[in-house]
């Protein structure tokens, strides 16, 4: 069965006050005044979805991260590369063509160097 | 229900001149971008449709979550004696889409690049409490303040990403591979059209994992 994917909760500054939401829902599921309250009841929904809480400062940078997942030790994986969404001028088979072959002629040379 | 758009967290529109004087410091920070596993956006995509430029720039910051605006070059213009607006307003421009925008635009996120750190409080003393950062012109400073920058929102718990120096030498092996890759596409090295030049990038990037 495949895995269902669990959305983090995220508490956010709104306006004067704070709001949490769900990651990647344009849905708020609720206000609070003051951001321990908006916290308190951010953590709760992470605790009982098993699910990450993030929290943002005031300037929307993230302060903190607290996981209520069940897998303690997740795997630790490279950044995943993000293409272009704008299409290029050159046919992008050809760039990627070129580009490995450059890379490959580098690392003959390096070899054969050494 | 409303959805975010697919790929808003990890776009960053980036916001600076594009002229050939500014372009090895353009470049350093589209490569930073890709190589923290992040996707850049300009105004430039603007120049390939057929479509009016203001409104192609609106359309690409509602699109992106993460935005640097470098204002060091907004001094009068050599030639007309003017100063270069394009860059301020695409900053009012941003930071008015935070905070009337929808929901999700109201946690974009702005990073402010000039050559001194505090020099706007002469020209633009009302962005004070951004973040704002010098990079003196140095690309191994620029790439380093991006990369720890755009580091902030990826958990790194289960993320790992390059640091500073190590991008700043992958970008130094990219420029040495550059020219053959020119020479290969038939491009003008001093004329490199964003999107090729952006998807060159990310395909030396997944070819060339880190260590």
């Amino acid at each position: 069965m495949p895995k269902k994917i669990v959305k983090n909760i995220h508490v956010i500054p709104h306006n004067n006050g704070w709001i949490v939401r769900r990651e990647g829902e344009n849905r708020l599921i609720s206000t609070h005044d003051t951001k321990q309250e908006a916290e308190k009841f951010a953590r709760r929904i992470a605790r009982n979805t098993r699910s990450e809480l993030v929290i943002h400062n005031r300037d929307g940078r993230i302060s903190s991260r607290d996981s209520y997942s069940t897998d303690p030790l997740p795997p630790r994986e490279p950044r995943e590369v993000l293409f272009p969404v704008l299409e290029s001028k050159t046919d992008e088979q050809t760039i990627r063509k070129a580009v490995k072959k450059v890379i490959q002629e580098a690392q003959s040379k390096a070899a054969n160097s050494s | 229900m409303t959805k975010v758009p697919v790929g808003f967290n990890r776009n960053v529109f980036i916001n600076c001149p594009f002229d050939s004087l500014y372009t090895y410091l353009f470049h350093a920070i589209i490569f930073s971008i890709h190589d923290v596993g992040f996707r850049p956006r300009c105004a430039l995509e603007a120049s390939n449709a057929g479509q009016f430029r203001l409104n192609k720039i609106l359309d690409i910051i509602s699109e992106c979550k993460y935005s640097i605006h470098d204002l060091s070059r907004t001094e009068l213009d050599a030639k007309t004696g003017l100063p270069r607006f394009n860059m301020p307003l695409e900053l009012g421009l941003d930071l008015g889409c935070k905070r009337f925008g929808k929901l999700h635009q109201t946690e974009k996120v702005s990073l402010i690049l000039d050559i001194e750190r505090f020099r706007y409080q002469k020209f633009i003393s009302d962005i004070s409490g951004q973040d704002i950062y010098a990079h003196d012109n140095k690309e191994r400073k620029i790439i380093s303040i991006v990369r720890d920058w755009l580091r902030l929102e990826l958990d790194p718990k289960t993320t790992i990403i390059p640091s500073g120096n190590k991008i700043f030498q992958r970008y130094k092996d990219f420029q040495k591979a550059l020219p053959a890759l020119c020479d290969n596409l038939k491009w003008n090295p001093k004329d490199l059209p964003f999107a090729d030049f952006s998807y060159a990038v990310a395909v030396w990037i997944s070819e060339n994992p880190f260590q």
